[in-house]
């Protein structure tokens, strides 16, 4: 069931019906922990078993934790938790990378294992509710967190379906204390979650899945294409990964505010950033903050040597990048973003120089956007190619324009890219809120109408899934 | 009450101008991008657009149609028997029969001056929508309100379980839907917007419609190659098609081809049903039709169907598809011409 199939929009509409005209609030969450399980059984029942066993382990490790006052049996539990969570992970995710990566690694010294690879079917959403229920173990074993006695509330946290299979990763800290609350019909800005909704479908739908094909037909064969071609499709690729995520970000976002909840931001315009430390707080916030407070900083954070801060970097990003896919060219993806970050980081370290606005002169910004713009997509080339090869060939093309096929892209697609680049630009500087709070009371209705008609006029008729899914 | 108070007048009217709005653009968008492209239509109805009133007789059908009637040979040899009259190929490449009613519903409306005979490819109102054609915007483009009520029919009338039925019928109505909400007709719609009148390809003026094979299609067509490398499957079919005299008509294909001929008949034109030379089955509909001109008969027409003839299983070559209009010109005037001189004197030819 994708947010943009006619069948999720029925769903939501009986969920938030019944949602909203349940009086009791134990109840109207019970609804709403019953439609997110019905959510995710519509992708595969099966794994419902696992999203249960990941609630229920992650509850009762937490509860132990408090009743427990000996340090190392608090430790005991939370290591608990993190290998059931790490272990369903590895089992359904990495189980085959692994494998493979060990047959690869031994084959030169004469060893083989042979095909120990397994059917594993990906669980969807996976790494995102083991994310956020390691959190949440994490957050009480530090003490920063009273841990949830209501198991439905923390089953709901854990599923809630609006973000349950693609984020944004959402917080303990940040989504409890709105369960423990009934949220206010009045208090809802209808009118913004509407207009987010509307603005996520357009991005996914009318951008995203319209220049898939176009990328989809150079990433399988780049070596077939010219160097032209190569960069059409590099840097439309850099607009399908962002519409389609954060497109989804904003429909999961929008549904869950019409519900009553706050699920925090998890994209700023990442293309505007002037640095690629600037991109990391704007693009998957959720996550890059979750890798921040529970990776980077137990590794020691910068808080040791340069060289140590720079090996946390380094580290965090490597395990983020496989964090997104059980695939090398994944953790090359993660690899340059951690060079990149720890280039950055010595940069500043020499010149002085943050990149923060009033620091910088305006062109220096410009520069330093186009030049973090060009290294991401320079790594978004790891994190949609096939293999190391079709790597090779696009980079040598979108680095070097240097190609040896012929074929070409249509240049259309070029204005394309630069219409909808000004439109990010110009985006910043209307956010959603601001346009729709100008919008007169009496034509919010007709306009979304009209709007909403012409964003299905320029849907491509079938939908692809969202990248995001995959992961 | 959760809400803060039951919904109010101005909470309904809000809705209601949502609504409004929404079907309002979408009407919009729709009427403006027109039909989708279909191989060959967007020419020939850019064509009919401008020369339509020149036109005594159309042909609609799929590629055994355009494929296979030459209306400048049609014309000659309506001429030679002392009818003349203008005709046009309006068949397109993978046309089904809603998909030609839809077609023929907005050529019709447009009141061609001279149109008297729409000549419509007899077909099977098989309901099935091919998992590849699914949503795609053909299929989404002929379900308007009168064709899905036929394919609906069509799929209660199916012999399938009840699962199955209502998959299909479901997924007939939300191509209506779809259609209703000019789902993905966007482009469509710039590109109509963009679209300049009257010049059309001088092959198109020249063959009045009828598309005749190039050398490439002979070279690379792959239905032809299977047809040369295949030859015992070609006769096996043709003995098929001796044997049996196509397939019983279904209640829901009796109630279409009526639906059709009436639909042609208010307009104040005569449909004809053709059966092209084909070995592929087609329901037994004759004593619903006005007309019916058949050629599906290999035993009366061998010359069409020998192996010189034929591009491939489905389709003539040109010499085949001239022979062929030969053929159909002379039954055309002997079966249909003649039978209402009164009006062809009244109309002065």
């Amino acid at each position: 069931m994708l947010f943009t199939q006619p069948l999720f929009l029925v769903f939501f509409a009986a969920v938030f019906g019944l949602a909203w005209s349940t009086r009791d609030d134990r109840r109207r969450k019970l609804v709403l922990l019953a439609a997110s399980y019905l959510f995710y059984a519509a992708w595969d029942w099966r794994f419902l078993s696992l999203i249960l066993a990941s609630t229920a382990v992650d509850f009762a490790a937490a509860l132990a934790m408090e009743r427990t006052p000996s340090s190392s049996a608090r430790k005991g539990w939370l290591i608990a938790s993190l290998t059931v969570n790490l272990g369903m992970l590895a089992a359904f995710k990495y189980f085959n990378f692994f494998v493979e990566s060990a047959a690869l690694l031994l084959r030169p010294f004469g060893a083989e294992i042979g095909d120990r690879a397994l059917a594993i079917v990906l669980p969807v959403g996976i790494s995102f509710f083991t994310f956020q229920t390691m959190s949440y173990t994490i957050d009480v074993y530090r003490g920063k967190l009273v841990p949830l006695t209501s198991f439905a509330d923390f089953a709901l946290f854990v599923s809630f379906f609006p973000q349950l299979v693609a984020g944004p990763i959402v917080r303990a800290a940040h989504f409890l204390p709105q369960l423990a609350r009934r949220p206010r019909w009045a208090a809802i800005d209808k009118r913004r979650y509407l207009a987010l909704f509307l603005a996520g479908f357009v991005k996914k739908a009318c951008v995203a899945d319209a220049v898939a094909p176009y990328v989809d037909r150079v990433f399988a064969r780049p070596e077939l294409y010219a160097a032209a071609a190569v960069w059409i499709a590099v840097l439309l690729y850099a607009v399908q990964i962002y519409c389609d995520f954060s497109g989804y970000t904003d429909m999961a976002i929008a549904c869950a505010g019409l519900l009553g909840y706050d699920l925090g931001p998890n994209f700023n315009f990442p293309y505007l950033a002037s640095s690629l430390t600037d991109f990391w707080r704007r693009w998957h916030i959720s996550l890059s903050s979750w890798l921040r407070d529970y990776l980077f900083i137990p590794l020691g954070g910068s808080r040791g040597t340069r060289l140590f801060t720079y090996r946390n970097l380094l580290l965090t990003m490597l395990l983020g990048g496989l964090w997104h896919g059980a695939a090398w060219t994944f953790v090359a993806w993660g690899a340059l973003h951690g060079l990149g970050l720890v280039a950055h980081k010595e940069w500043i370290r020499r010149t002085g120089r943050t990149g923060r606005t009033g620091q910088t002169c305006r062109t220096l910004r410009l520069l330093g956007t186009a030049a973090t713009f060009y290294a991401v997509c320079c790594a978004w080339i790891f994190f949609r190619a096939q293999s190391f090869g079709d790597a090779a060939v696009l980079l040598k093309a979108f680095v070097l324009f240097d190609a040896a096929g012929t074929l070409a892209l249509e240049p259309w697609l070029l204005a394309l890219f630069a219409a909808l680049a000004a439109v990010h630009a110009l985006a910043s500087r209307m956010p959603l809120e601001r346009l729709v709070a100008a919008v007169p009371d009496g034509l919010f209705a007709p306009a979304y109408g009209v709007a909403t008609a012409l964003a299905l006029a320029f849907v491509p008729m079938r939908a692809a899934p969202f990248i995001y899914f995959q992961f | 009450m959760p809400f803060a108070s039951p919904p109010t007048r101005r909470g309904i009217a809000r809705w209601g101008l949502f609504l409004l709005c929404w079907g309002l653009t979408a009407a919009l968008v729709g009427r403006q991008a027109g039909f989708p492209e279909m191989g060959t239509l967007e020419d020939k109805l850019r064509h009919f657009a401008v020369h339509g009133d020149e036109y005594d007789v159309i042909f609609v059908g799929s590629s055994r149609i355009e494929r296979g009637v030459v209306p400048p040979v049609f014309d000659a040899e309506l001429a030679a028997r002392g009818r003349p009259l203008r005709s046009f190929n309006f068949g397109v490449a993978g046309m089904e029969a809603h998909e030609a009613n839809a077609l023929m519903r907005r050529m019709l409306a447009s009141e061609p001056a001279r149109l008297r005979w729409v000549v419509v490819e007899l077909e099977g109102w098989d309901p099935v929508l091919e998992n590849e054609n699914r949503f795609k915007r053909r299929a989404v483009f002929w379900h308007d309100a009168a064709e899905t009520w036929s394919a609906l029919r069509s799929t209660a009338a199916l012999e399938a379980p009840l699962a199955a039925r209502a998959d299909l019928a479901s997924t007939h109505l939300l191509h209506f839907a779809a259609r209703l909400l000019a789902l993905g007709r966007g482009p469509d719609a710039v590109r109509s917007l963009a679209r300049t009148a009257g010049q059309t390809s001088p092959d198109l003026e020249r063959w009045q419609g009828f598309k005749p094979y190039t050398e490439s299609s002979y070279r690379y067509n792959p239905l032809r190659k299977h047809f040369l490398d295949h030859p015992d499957d070609y006769r096996e079919a043709i003995r098929r098609l001796e044997d049996g005299a196509g397939v019983a008509a279904s209640p829901a294909d009796v109630a279409a081809v009526r639906a059709q001929v009436a639909m042609i008949r208010r307009v104040g034109r005569r449909s004809v049903h053709l059966v092209p030379p084909s070995p592929r089955a087609v329901p037994r509909l004759a004593e619903h039709v006005p007309a019916l001109l058949a050629f599906n008969r290999p035993r009366d027409y061998g010359e069409l169907f020998a192996v010189d003839q034929r591009f491939d299983h489905e389709h003539l070559t040109q010499e085949g598809a001239e022979r062929f209009t030969r053929l159909l010109a002379a039954r055309f005037a002997a079966e249909v011409l003649d039978e209402e001189p009164d009006r062809l004197a009244a109309l002065g030819r």
